[in-house]
C-alpha cells in the first residue's frame, strides 16, 4: 500500500514537471535553428563533409535534449537525407538510404527516401524486377500445374465417378507444365525494364561495386532480347504472308535480314515470301495480256460480236441489250455466248435492274472459264451480295456467343501442342455437362454474357458500315441502322448505338431514352475517374437532364469546390495541427479540442477562400453543421493559402504507396485460396501469389 | 481497489508526459525548419543532375521536381517571411537554373550575394555570373523575317551557346548549355524541312540537318524525338511521292515501296525502343504509315 502511494507521489510529481518541459520544448531552440541553418547551406553549396558534421551535430543535440528530459528535434532524418544526396557514388547514397530508413523517419523522409531507392537507383530496382519476375515465373509453373488437375475444385466430387476428368485434368496439367516450362525463358516484359535500367545505371554510375555482376546481367538480358526481336519480327513476316499482305511481309523479312543473328532464322519466311512475290507478279503481268488461246468470231458472227464489243465500250445498257439479244438470236451455239451472257449481266446493272443481272451472271458463273470467274467475281461484289456479310457476320457472332455460354472461354492457343491438349482436357470436361458444377458455370456464363458481349460485335459494325457508306439511301438502311445500333450497344460504343438508332425509320422513344440514360451513366462513370470532371458532370446535366445521372451529376457538382478555394478537410487539419497556428489560417486551437461549447470545427473543416474563411462548425444543439464566413486580409489569404498547399501537399506524399492488394505477410507466406463460382463451375484453388508489376511505365516495355 | 486504480493512473501519466516524437517527427517550433529541410533535400539531391541525357527528375508524386519545389519554397516564404531568407533564394535561383530561366536564376543569386554576412553570398556571386553568361546568350534573338535571316540569326545564337558549351565542359553546367544548343539545333533542322521545297535540294538538305541532329546528339535523352522527326520526314516524301504520281500509270510501285520502307524503318527503330517515352509513338507511326501503305499500293493494283 505505501509503495503504491509512492508511485503516485512521484507520478504527481513528474506531472507537474511535464508542464514545464512542454514550455520549453515549445520554445524555438536557437541551437537547433543553427543547425538547420548550417546543414541547408553546406547542402546548397554540395559540401558532404561539412554536411555530415552537421548530421552529427543533430545527433549530439538530441541526446543533449533527451538529457534535459525534453523530446528530440526530429530533424536527424531530414539532415541525413539532405547529406545522403550528396554522398558521390551510388553504393554511398545506398547506404546511407538504408540508415535513414532504419532509424523511424517521418513518413515524407520515409517517403522520399523509398521513392529515392526505388526509383533512383536503377540497379537496385532491378534487381527487384529480376526477382519478381523470377518469383512469378515459379509461381506460375506451380499454379497452372494445380489448377487443371480439378483435385481442388468442385469437380474433384465427379472425378471421383469419371475416369474422363481425371485424365483430361491430368492431361491439361502435364502439357500446361510442359508449355510453361517451354517458355519460361521467353523475355519478360521486366526483364525488358531491367535490361534498361541496368545500362542506366552503368551510364550514370561505372564504378559502382555492383558494375561487374550488372555487366553480366545486361550481356545475358541483352542476348534474350536480340533474339526476342528477330523471333517478333520473323513472326510479324509470317503473320503479313498469312494474311497475304506480301509488302508488309517483305518489309519484315528485310528488317529481319539487317537484326544481328537473325538472317538464318528468317531464311525459310523469306524463301517463301519470294515465292509469293513472284506468282503475284508472274499474275499481274499475265493479267495484262489476252488469253494467249483467244478465237476470234468469224464471218457475220464476228460483226455481231462487234456490235457487242461497240456497244459495251459506250456503256449504252440499252445498245447493249439490243446488240446481244441479236447475236443470241443469230448464233445461239456460239463459243462467245458465255461473253455476251456477261455483257447482258453488266447491261441489266447499268440500267438498274440489279436481280436481273445478277442471274444472268449466276447462269455463267463458274471457276473453270475467265468469263466464269469474271462473272463470280463480279458476284461477290459488294453491290451484288448486299446484307449477305452483315448476315453472316451476325451469325458468327451469336455462334460465339453459345459456345461461349455452352463450353467456355476456351483455349488461348500459345502454340499448336497447347492448344491440342487444352481441346482434350475441354473434351474430357465436356462430359461434365449433365454435372451440376457445369450447369452452375453455364447459368454463370449466361448470365455474364447477357450483362456483357462476351464476343466482338466489330466484324458486324464494320460490315454495316460499309453497307451505309456503299448504299445510304438504300431501303435496307434503315434495317441496318438499327441492326448497327443493337451491335454499337452490346459493344458498349452507346454514342453511336444512339446515332444509328435515331437514323432508323420509325425510331421508339423509350429505347432513346434507354440509350441516353446509358450515355449518360457511361458519361458519369468518366468524370468520377477523372476525379470528378466538372465540364463533364455539367454536360451530363445539360444533355440528359432527364437521366438519374443527371441528378447524381448535380449533387457532385454542388459539392465541388468554387474556383480558387481550397477546402482543408477536418481530418486534414487534424492531421496537421500546425495549419491553425498564425503562419497559416490563424484560427483557435480550441476548435479542434471536441468542445463544442467553445466552436468545433464540422467534418467539412475550413475552405479558403480568397478575402474569406469558411469555417463549417458543429452545432451547440447537436444539429446539422453550420457555415461561418470571416473575412481575411489579402495577406492573411496567401499565408493561410501558402499553408493550405504545403499541407496537401505533405496529405499526398505520406499516404501510403504500398499496393492494397499486398497482404501483411504476404512476403513470407505468399499463399492464396481462390473460391470462384465462375465458368468453370465452383472452384477452390490454392496457389501461390504473383507479385504485381507496379512499373510507371509498363507500357514501354511491352 | 488500488489493482483496479493502477492501469488507469498509469494511462494518464502517460498520457500527459512530454510529447515523445518518432526520430523523425520535429517538435512543434521546429516544424517549419522541418518543412524546409523536406524542400530542400529532394532538390539538392538532384542539383548534379544530367538535364541533357535524362529527363528532369520527379517527386515521389509524379511532379516535376524543379517547378514543385520552386513553388514550396514560394509557399515557406509567405508562410516565414523573415526567417532564412537567403537559403530560400539561393534555392530557388538553383531550381530557376534549371528550369533554363537564366535571368531569373540571375536576379534570385544577386539578391543572396547582396545580402550582408550570408554564407551563401560568394557562390552566389560565382552562380550570378555563370547564370548571367546563360541569360545573355538565352536573351539572343531566334526570329527572322525571312528564312534566311532566321537560319542567321539562329546560327549566332548556336554559336554563343556553342561557346558557352565548351567554357562548361566537365561542370554539371555543361548540361544545361547542351540542352540549349540542342534546342536551337532542333528548331533549325525543323525550318529547313518545313522550307525545304524552297530550298535547292531541299529535301536532301532536310535529311542532311535531321541526320546530323541525330549524330550530334546521340546521347540526349530527347534522341527518339530526333529520329521520329527523321521517319516523319521520310512518310512526308513517300506522301509527296503519292500525290506526285497520282495517275496510275506514272505510279511506280517499286518506287513508293522505298520510300514507306524507309520511313518505316525509322519508325521501328523507336517503336521497338525499351524504355522511351515516344514508343508508343513510334508504334503508332508505324501503324499508320503501314496501313497507308498497303492503302495506297491496293488503289493501284
Amino acid at each position: 500500500m505505501r509503495r503504491t502511494v509512492l508511485i503516485l507521489l512521484l507520478a504527481v510529481a513528474s506531472w507537474s514537471r511535464a508542464g514545464t518541459l512542454l514550455d520549453e520544448s515549445s520554445q524555438v531552440d536557437p541551437q537547433a535553428v543553427d543547425v538547420v541553418r548550417h546543414a541547408a547551406v553546406h547542402a546548397l553549396l554540395a559540401q558532404p563533409t561539412p554536411l555530415a558534421d552537421d548530421a552529427h551535430d543533430v545527433e549530439a543535440l538530441d541526446r543533449s535534449r533527451r538529457d534535459r528530459g525534453l523530446a528530440p528535434t526530429g530533424l536527424a532524418d531530414d539532415v541525413r537525407l539532405l547529406a545522403a544526396g550528396l554522398r558521390p557514388t551510388r553504393d554511398a547514397r545506398r547506404d546511407a538510404l538504408e540508415e535513414v530508413l532504419d532509424d523511424d523517419p517521418d513518413p515524407a523522409v520515409e517517403r522520399f527516401a523509398r521513392y529515392a531507392l526505388e526509383h533512383e537507383d536503377d540497379a537496385g530496382a532491378a534487381d527487384q524486377l529480376l526477382a519478381d519476375d523470377r518469383h512469378n515465373r515459379r509461381a506460375s509453373i506451380v499454379n497452372d500445374a494445380i489448377r487443371p488437375l480439378g483435385v481442388f475444385s468442385g469437380g474433384v466430387l465427379l472425378a471421383a465417378v469419371n475416369p474422363f476428368l481425371a485424365a483430361g485434368s491430368a492431361l491439361d496439367s502435364v502439357v500446361t507444365t510442359a508449355v510453361n516450362l517451354y517458355h519460361y525463358n521467353d523475355l519478360s516484359p521486366r526483364e525488358r525494364e531491367a535490361l534498361v535500367r541496368y545500362r542506366r545505371q552503368l551510364a550514370k554510375d561505372p564504378d559502382t561495386q555492383a558494375a561487374p555482376d550488372i555487366v553480366d546481367t545486361v550481356r545475358s538480358i541483352n542476348a534474350k532480347r536480340t533474339e526476342a526481336v528477330c523471333k517478333d519480327t520473323v513472326s510479324a513476316a509470317e503473320k503479313a504472308l498469312d494474311a497475304k499482305d506480301l509488302d508488309a511481309a517483305r518489309f519484315y523479312v528485310e528488317s529481319a535480314g539487317r537484326l544481328p543473328g537473325c538472317d538464318d532464322k528468317v531464311a525459310k519466311v523469306r524463301d517463301k515470301v519470294s515465292e509469293a512475290l513472284a506468282i503475284r507478279s508472274t499474275r499481274t503481268e499475265a493479267a495484262r495480256w489476252p488469253a494467249d488461246d483467244l478465237e476470234l468470231p468469224e464471218g457475220d458472227e464476228r460483226a455481231d460480236y462487234e456490235a457487242v464489243a461497240t456497244a459495251t465500250v459506250l456503256g449504252d445498257p440499252a445498245r447493249m441489250m439490243e446488240a446481244a439479244q441479236r447475236f443470241t438470236q443469230r448464233h445461239d451455239d456460239s463459243d462467245h455466248e458465255r461473253s455476251v451472257t456477261l455483257v447482258v449481266g453488266v447491261a441489266r446493272d447499268l440500267a438498274g435492274n440489279r436481280d436481273g443481272a445478277r442471274d444472268a451472271l449466276d447462269s455463267i458463273a463458274s471457276k473453270k472459264s475467265e468469263t466464269g470467274r469474271t462473272a463470280q467475281a463480279m458476284l461477290d461484289d459488294p453491290r451484288f451480295n448486299g446484307l449477305d456479310p452483315l448476315d453472316a457476320a451476325e451469325r458468327r457472332h451469336a455462334g460465339d456467343v453459345a459456345k461461349y455460354v455452352l463450353i467456355g472461354g476456351g483455349p488461348t492457343g500459345r502454340s499448336a501442342i497447347y492448344t491440342a491438349a487444352q481441346l482434350g482436357a475441354e473434351g474430357a470436361s465436356a462430359a461434365q455437362t449433365l454435372g451440376i458444377f457445369n450447369v452452375i458455370g453455364m447459368l454463370t456464363r449466361a448470365w455474364s454474357a447477357w450483362r456483357n458481349d462476351p464476343a466482338s460485335n466489330q466484324a458486324i459494325i464494320d460490315e454495316g458500315e460499309q453497307f451505309l457508306a456503299r448504299e445510304p439511301d438504300s431501303p435496307d438502311a434503315s434495317d441496318v441502322h438499327e441492326r448497327l445500333a443493337t451491335a454499337y450497344e452490346r459493344a458498349g460504343h452507346y454514342d453511336r448505338a444512339l446515332l444509328h438508332y435515331r437514323a432508323v425509320a420509325n425510331p421508339k422513344s423509350s429505347r432513346i431514352e434507354k440509350l441516353e440514360g446509358k450515355i449518360a451513366d457511361q458519361l458519369l462513370e468518366n468524370a468520377k475517374k477523372d476525379g470528378g470532371e466538372p465540364v463533364l458532370l455539367a454536360a451530363i446535366v445539360r444533355y440528359y437532364p432527364d437521366s438519374d445521372a443527371a441528378t447524381k451529376a448535380r449533387e457532385a457538382l454542388e459539392k465541388l469546390p468554387k474556383p480558387g478555394a481550397i477546402p482543408l478537410s477536418r481530418d486534414t487539419l487534424v492531421a496537421h495541427p500546425a495549419l491553425l497556428g498564425p503562419s497559416g489560417l490563424d484560427l483557435d486551437p480550441k476548435l479542434l479540442d471536441g468542445d463544442r461549447d467553445n466552436g468545433e470545427l464540422g467534418e467539412a473543416g475550413v475552405t479558403v477562400l480568397p478575402g474569406t474563411l469558411e469555417l463549417s462548425l458543429r452545432s451547440h444543439t447537436g444539429g446539422d453543421d453550420y457555415t461561418e464566413r470571416r473575412p481575411i486580409s489579402p495577406e492573411a489569404y496567401t499565408r493561410a493559402r501558402a499553408a493550405a498547399e504545403d499541407a496537401l501537399y505533405a496529405s499526398v506524399l505520406v499516404k501510403d504507396p504500398r499496393d492494397p492488394e499486398i497482404g501483411r505477410f504476404e512476403k513470407y507466406i505468399p499463399v492464396y485460396i481462390n473460391g470462384s463460382l465462375g465458368e468453370s463451375g465452383v472452384a477452390i484453388t490454392p496457389g501461390i501469389k504473383m507479385r504485381r508489376d507496379n512499373s510507371e511505365d509498363r507500357a514501354l516495355y511491352q | 481497489m488500488w489493482k483496479l486504480l493502477l492501469p488507469a493512473i498509469v494511462t494518464i501519466l502517460v498520457a500527459g508526459a512530454p510529447p515523445c516524437a518518432r526520430a523523425g517527427d520535429a517538435v512543434g517550433s521546429l516544424a517549419p525548419y522541418e518543412d524546409l529541410l523536406e524542400v530542400l533535400a529532394p532538390l539538392t539531391w538532384h542539383l548534379n543532375d544530367d538535364l541533357y541525357r535524362y529527363p528532369p527528375p520527379s517527386d515521389p508524386t509524379g511532379h516535376d521536381l524543379f517547378q514543385l519545389s520552386l513553388a514550396r519554397l514560394d509557399g515557406w516564404e509567405k508562410r516565414y517571411p523573415s526567417n532564412f531568407r537567403d537559403i530560400t533564394m539561393f534555392a530557388r535561383a538553383e531550381a530557376l537554373e534549371r528550369m533554363g530561366e537564366y535571368q531569373k536564376a540571375t536576379d534570385a543569386y544577386r539578391q543572396v550575394a547582396s545580402a550582408s554576412g550570408s554564407p551563401l553570398a560568394d557562390a552566389a556571386r560565382t552562380n550570378a555570373n555563370r547564370t548571367a553568361t546563360f541569360a545573355e546568350a538565352a536573351a539572343m534573338p531566334e526570329d527572322g523575317d525571312d528564312l534566311e535571316k532566321q537560319l542567321s540569326v539562329l546560327r549566332k545564337k548556336l554559336d554563343a551557346w556553342g561557346k558557352i558549351v565548351d567554357q562548361q565542359a566537365g561542370t554539371p553546367y555543361q548540361s544545361f548549355a547542351l540542352v540549349e544548343e540542342e534546342r536551337l539545333e532542333r528548331i533549325t533542322s525543323g525550318l529547313v524541312v518545313e522550307h525545304r521545297r524552297l530550298i535547292n535540294k531541299g529535301d536532301e538538305t532536310a535529311e542532311r540537318a535531321l541526320r546530323f541532329l541525330i549524330e550530334k546528339h546521340a546521347e540526349s535523352k530527347k534522341l527518339p524525338l530526333h529520329i521520329l522527326r527523321l521517319g516523319d520526314l521520310y512518310a512526308a516524301l513517300a506522301h509527296d511521292y503519292a500525290d506526285a504520281h497520282e495517275r496510275p500509270l506514272s505510279f511506280k510501285e517499286e518506287d513508293f515501296i522505298a520510300r514507306t520502307d524507309r520511313a518505316l524503318d525509322v519508325y521501328r527503330k523507336v517503336a521497338t525502343w525499351d524504355g522511351v517515352k515516344e514508343k508508343p509513338e513510334g508504334q503508332a507511326r508505324f501503324a499508320a504509315l503501314e496501313t497507308y501503305k498497303t492503302n495506297t499500293l491496293a488503289r493501284y493494283r
